[in-house]
C-alpha cells in the first residue's frame, strides 16, 4: 500500500534500509521466518479479504517465536544459534502451542462473540418493548396507531 | 285506608289518594278527598289533572280569588307527585258542594226542576259569576248540566263546577255549544267569549227544566246539522211548552248570531221583569237544489263547509268540478258567500278554473267563506283560531295532527278568517298579530324556536312539555331543574338532559338567556361534545343565577354522558382520574364544578403536547425494534461479520500485551 505514494528514488532507498536491516538480523529473520511458518500458511489459505483468522493466528504465533527470538540476541546471534534454537523441541513446543490458542480463537471466538452479542441485542428489544407497553398503556393503543 | 296513600300538601291538606269521589270527576281529571288539616273529616276533594293536557292553572289562579255563590270555590293548587303513578299531576283543590251531582239527581227523578227553582237555584248565581268573571277578563268554558251541584243537602242552590282541569270546552257536548265551537275539535276550541258561556248556560237552563239535557241521544254530527238547518233554538227546544217568560230568555241565550245574543245586561233585564226585545231568528239561506258531498247533501252553505271539512279527501275534486261552480252560483246563489270566495279563494268567475292554488289551501279558504263562522277545516282536523295552541299541546305526540296545525300556520288561514268575520275586526287583531309571527318562527327550526316555540307562545300557561319530563309538572325554572333531577331516575341517560322543548319553553318564560346562547345546538350533525357543553353550560348558570338547591340526579345524568368529555383526553389514567373526580363532585348536585372540569382547556392542551410526544417515542422506538430484529433475522452473519473481527481484535490485543510482557521480562533479565 505505502509504495503506491512513494517516489522511485525513496522507493530505492527504503530497500536499501530493508536489505541493511535484514542483513544485520538475518540470522533471527531466519528463525522469526520459520517459526512464523504456521501464521504464513494460514495466510495463504485465509481467502477474507480482512484476514481476521491470519490476525488471531499471527498475534499467537508472534507469542509463541517471541521467546526464543530474544535469546538469540541474548547470547549468539548466529545462524549456527539460529538452526540450533530450530532443532530444539522446546522451542517448537512453545511456538505450536501458541500457535493453537490462535487457532482455538480463531475458531470458537465468532460463536461466543456471536451468542454475547445476540443476547444483548435480545435485551435492548426487549426494553424497547416493555417502553412501548408502557407508552400503550398510558396513552391507549391510540398512541401506536398514530405511528406511520 | 292505607296511611301510605295519604298526604299533605304544604301542612295545610291532607290528599287522600285512595279516595276516588266519582261524582266530581271531569273528563279530564279525577276527584280525590281532601281534608283541611284544622278539620276532622274531609270537606274538599282535589282533581288529579291528566298531565297529556294543558290545565287552565291561569284561570284557576283567579277563580281561588272569586267568591261568588254561582261556582264551585276554588281554593288551592299544587304539583302533587302521586303515589300510585309516581308521576306529578296539577291537583285542583275545591271546597266541596255538600249536595251532590245536580245531573245524577235529576236522572234519579226523572223530571225537571220548575222554572222558579231554576231561575233561584241556577240563573240568578250563574249571572252573577259571570259578571265577576267578566271583570277578570275571563271565561268559563265548562257549563253544563254534569258540571252542576248542590251546594247543601236542602238543594236550594246550585253551583257550576271546574273548567281549569282541561283546556277551554274540552268537555263540552255538542247540544252545550254554539256550532261554531261544537264543530271544532274538543282541544282546539278556544278560550271563546262571554256570549259561549251565555250559549252553554241557555243549553244547561234548559237541561235543568227538561231533567236531561236536549238531544241527548243524538250523534254530535246530527246536532250540528240540525242546528245548522234550524238554527239552535228550534232545534234544542222539545215540544214542550214552558212558560212564554222563559222561552224567549233561552231564544235569546241560544240566538245563533253573538251579536244578537243576549248578553248578561238583557238576562238580568229579563230577572227584574223588563221585556226585552224579542230576537229573530237568523234565517239561513237554503240552496234550490242540495250539493252532494259523498253521502250527504248540503243545502246550505254552512253545511256544505261542514261535510266538506268531514270528507277531505274528496272536497277538492268536488270543489274543481263543474257542478260546484253552478251550485254556488244557479242553486245557493247567495252574494254574501260568493263575496267570501272572491275575497278569500280568487276573482275568478269558476272555481275550476283556478288551478294556482293547491288543493288543500283551496279546500282550506272555500271552507271558510262559505262557513266563516265555522272552525278553520283542514287535513279533517277542525280548530278555531284561538284553539290552535291547545291543540299543538295536545297532540304533541301525533305527527301527522302537528303536521296538520303547522300547515294551518304556515298557510296563513288565520287571515282570511279573521277577514271574513262579522264581528269587530279589532277583536281579533292581537291574535291576528300572533299569528302572523308564527310561520317565521316555524321556518327557522333553531333551538328556542321552530314548533316548540309555537306551542308554549300560544299557551304560555302551559307545563313543559318536554318528553324528558313526561313525569314531572314544570312551569318555572326551579320547577325546571328539579324536574330534570326527578327524570334521572327514570329516564334514558344515553340522550341529552336537554332538548328543543326545553328550550323554547326557556324563551317563552323569559329564562335569562339570549336565544344566541343555544346557536351551538342548532345544525344536522353537532359534535356530542359540543351538546353536552352547552347544555350543561346553560342548566348550569341558571342553577347559579336563581340559587336553586343541589340536584344530584342531574349530576350523575351529565357524570354518565361526560364520557365524551373524556375521550377527548388521550392518556388513560387522566381519564381514569377524571372519571374519580367527576363522580365524587357530582355526588354535590352542582353543575358548575361538572362543568369546570369537563371544560378544563389547560389540561386538555397539556395532554395533546405529552401525546405527541409519546407517540414520538413510540415511533422511534418502533424504528430501533424492527432494526434490532433485522439484524437477529440472520445470526449466521452476525458470527461472521461480528464474531471473527472481535475474535481478532481479542487475539490482537492478547498478542501485543503478551509480547509486550515477554520483551519487558527479557529487558529486566539483562539489565
Amino acid at each position: 500500500m505505502a509504495g503506491k505514494y512513494l517516489s522511485p528514488a525513496n522507493r530505492v532507498l527504503l530497500a536499501l534500509l530493508v536489505l541493511s536491516v535484514l542483513m544485520t538480523f538475518v540470522p533471527v529473520a531466519f528463525l522469526v521466518f520459520f517459526g512464523m511458518a504456521p501464521t504464513i500458511v494460514v495466510g495463504i489459505i485465509d481467502n477474507r479479504r480482512e484476514r481476521y483468522k491470519t490476525i488471531c493466528i499471527g498475534s499467537l504465533n508472534i507469542i509463541g517465536i517471541l521467546p526464543s527470538a530474544l535469546k538469540m540476541f541474548d547470547q549468539d546471534h548466529s545462524f549456527e544459534r539460529a538452526f540450533a534454537l530450530l532443532a530444539d523441541s522446546s522451542t517448537w513446543l512453545v511456538i505450536l502451542s501458541a500457535t493453537a490458542a490462535g487457532i482455538g480463537i480463531a475458531v470458537v471466538g465468532p460463536a461466543i462473540i456471536s451468542m454475547f452479542y445476540v443476547a444483548r441485542l435480545e435485551k435492548k428489544s426487549r426494553q424497547l418493548k416493555d417502553y412501548q407497553k408502557k407508552l400503550r398503556d398510558e396513552w391507549g393503543d391510540e398512541v401506536s396507531e398514530k405511528v406511520r | 285506608m292505607s296511611e301510605n296513600d295519604r298526604f299533605t300538601i304544604e301542612n295545610a291538606y291532607e290528599v287522600y289518594a285512595d279516595s276516588l269521589l266519582p261524582e266530581f270527576n271531569t273528563p279530564t281529571a279525577q276527584a280525590y278527598a281532601v281534608r283541611p288539616l284544622e278539620s276532622e273529616i274531609p270537606t274538599m276533594f282535589g282533581l288529579l289533572c291528566d298531565p297529556r293536557l294543558t290545565a287552565r292553572l291561569d284561570f284557576f289562579k283567579d277563580a281561588c280569588s272569586i267568591t261568588s255563590a254561582g261556582f264551585m270555590r276554588a281554593v288551592h293548587w299544587a304539583v302533587v307527585k302521586w303515589p300510585e303513578t309516581g308521576a306529578e299531576h296539577l291537583f285542583l283543590i275545591y271546597q266541596m258542594p255538600k249536595g251532590g251531582q245536580v245531573a245524577a239527581a235529576l236522572r234519579e227523578t226523572g223530571a225537571g226542576f220548575a222554572e222558579d227553582k231554576v231561575i233561584q237555584a241556577l240563573i240568578v248565581p250563574a249571572v252573577e259569576a259571570l259578571d265577576i268573571l267578566n271583570s277578570y277578563k275571563k271565561t268559563h268554558r265548562s257549563i253544563r248540566f254534569e258540571n252542576l251541584y248542590f251546594t247543601d243537602e236542602t238543594k236550594s242552590a246550585i253551583v257550576i263546577g271546574d273548567a281549569s282541569s282541561g283546556p277551554p270546552a274540552y268537555a263540552q257536548a255538542a247540544q252545550f255549544e254554539a256550532v261554531p265551537i261544537a264543530a271544532a275539535d274538543p282541544e282546539a276550541r278556544g278560550e271563546g267569549t262571554q256570549a259561549d258561556d251565555i250559549y252553554a248556560l241557555g243549553v244547561t237552563i234548559l237541561s235543568l227544566l227538561l231533567g236531561k239535557p236536549p238531544m241527548e241521544t243524538e250523534e254530535p254530527g246530527v246536532i250540528i246539522q240540525e242546528k245548522i238547518a234550524k238554527s239552535s233554538f228550534a232545534a234544542l227546544m222539545p215540544k214542550t211548552r214552558f212558560q212564554f217568560n222563559i222561552t224567549e230568555l233561552l231564544r235569546g241565550m241560544l240566538h245563533d248570531d253573538p251579536q244578537l245574543r243576549w248578553n248578561l245586561r238583557d238576562i238580568d233585564a229579563w230577572l227584574n221583569g223588563r221585556q226585552s226585545a224579542p230576537k229573530q231568528l237568523a234565517q239561513v239561506k237554503r240552496a234550490a237544489v242540495a250539493l252532494q258531498i259523498g253521502t250527504e247533501k248540503a243545502e246550505n252553505a254552512r253545511i256544505a263547509s261542514y261535510f266538506l271539512g268531514n270528507d277531505w279527501p274528496s272536497a277538492a275534486p268536488i270543489i274543481r268540478a263543474a257542478t260546484f261552480d253552478k251550485w254556488l252560483n244557479d242553486s245557493l246563489n247567495d252574494s254574501e258567500v260568493l263575496g267570501h270566495i272572491r275575497a278569500v279563494v280568487g276573482p275568478n268567475q269558476f272555481v275550476r278554473d283556478i288551478n294556482t292554488i293547491p288543493d288543500e289551501t283551496l279546500v282550506t279558504n272555500m271552507c271558510i267563506a262559505l262557513d266563516p263562522t265555522g272552525p278553520i277545516r283542514h287535513h279533517g282536523m277542525a280548530v278555531q283560531l284561538a284553539g290552535v295552541g291547545t291543540a299543538l299541546a295536545a297532540h304533541t305526540t301525533d305527527e301527522r295532527k302537528l303536521n296538520v296545525l303547522t300547515s294551518i300556520i304556515r298557510s296563513r288561514f288565520a287571515k282570511n278568517w279573521v277577514a271574513l268575520q262579522s264581528r269587530s275586526q279589532s277583536e281579533y287583531l292581537p291574535l291576528l298579530s300572533v299569528f302572523e309571527g308564527l310561520p317565521a318562527l316555524l321556518d327557522t327550526n333553531n333551538w328556542g324556536d321552530g314548533l316548540e316555540r309555537v306551542l308554549y307562545k300560544l299557551n304560555p300557561n302551559s307545563h313543559c312539555l318536554s318528553p324528558l319530563l313526561v313525569d314531572a309538572m314544570v312551569f318555572d325554572a326551579a320547577d325546571l331543574l328539579r324536574g330534570l333531577d326527578a327524570a334521572a331516575v327514570t329516564q334514558d341517560q344515553s340522550q341529552l338532559p336537554f332538548d328543543k322543548h326545553i328550550a323554547a319553553f326557556m324563551m317563552a318564560h323569559n329564562f335569562p338567556f339570549e336565544q344566541e346562547e343555544f346557536d351551538a345546538l342548532n345544525g344536522e350533525d353537532v359534535p356530542p361534545i359540543l351538546e353536552l357543553l352547552t347544555a350543561l353550560s346553560i342548566l348550569a348558570r341558571l342553577q347559579k343565577d336563581l340559587e336553586l338547591p343541589p340536584v344530584p340526579n342531574l349530576c350523575a345524568w351529565f357524570v354518565s354522558l361526560a364520557s365524551v368529555v373524556f375521550e377527548q383526553f388521550h392518556n388513560l389514567r387522566t381519564r381514569e382520574a377524571m372519571s374519580k373526580k367527576i363522580s365524587a363532585v357530582g355526588e354535590k348536585g352542582i353543575l358548575s364544578d361538572i362543568l369546570d372540569l369537563l371544560n378544563d382547556g389547560s389540561a386538555l392542551q397539556k395532554d395533546r403536547v405529552e401525546f405527541s410526544r409519546a407517540v414520538k417515542a413510540y415511533s422511534s422506538h418502533t424504528e430501533q425494534v424492527n432494526s434490532i430484529n433485522k439484524v437477529l433475522e440472520n445470526r449466521s452473519m452476525i458470527a461472521h461479520e461480528i464474531g471473527d473481527q472481535v475474535a481478532a481484535i481479542i487475539a490482537g490485543i492478547i498478542g501485543a500485551v503478551g509480547s509486550s510482557v515477554i520483551f519487558i521480562l527479557w529487558a529486566i533479565g539483562k539489565g
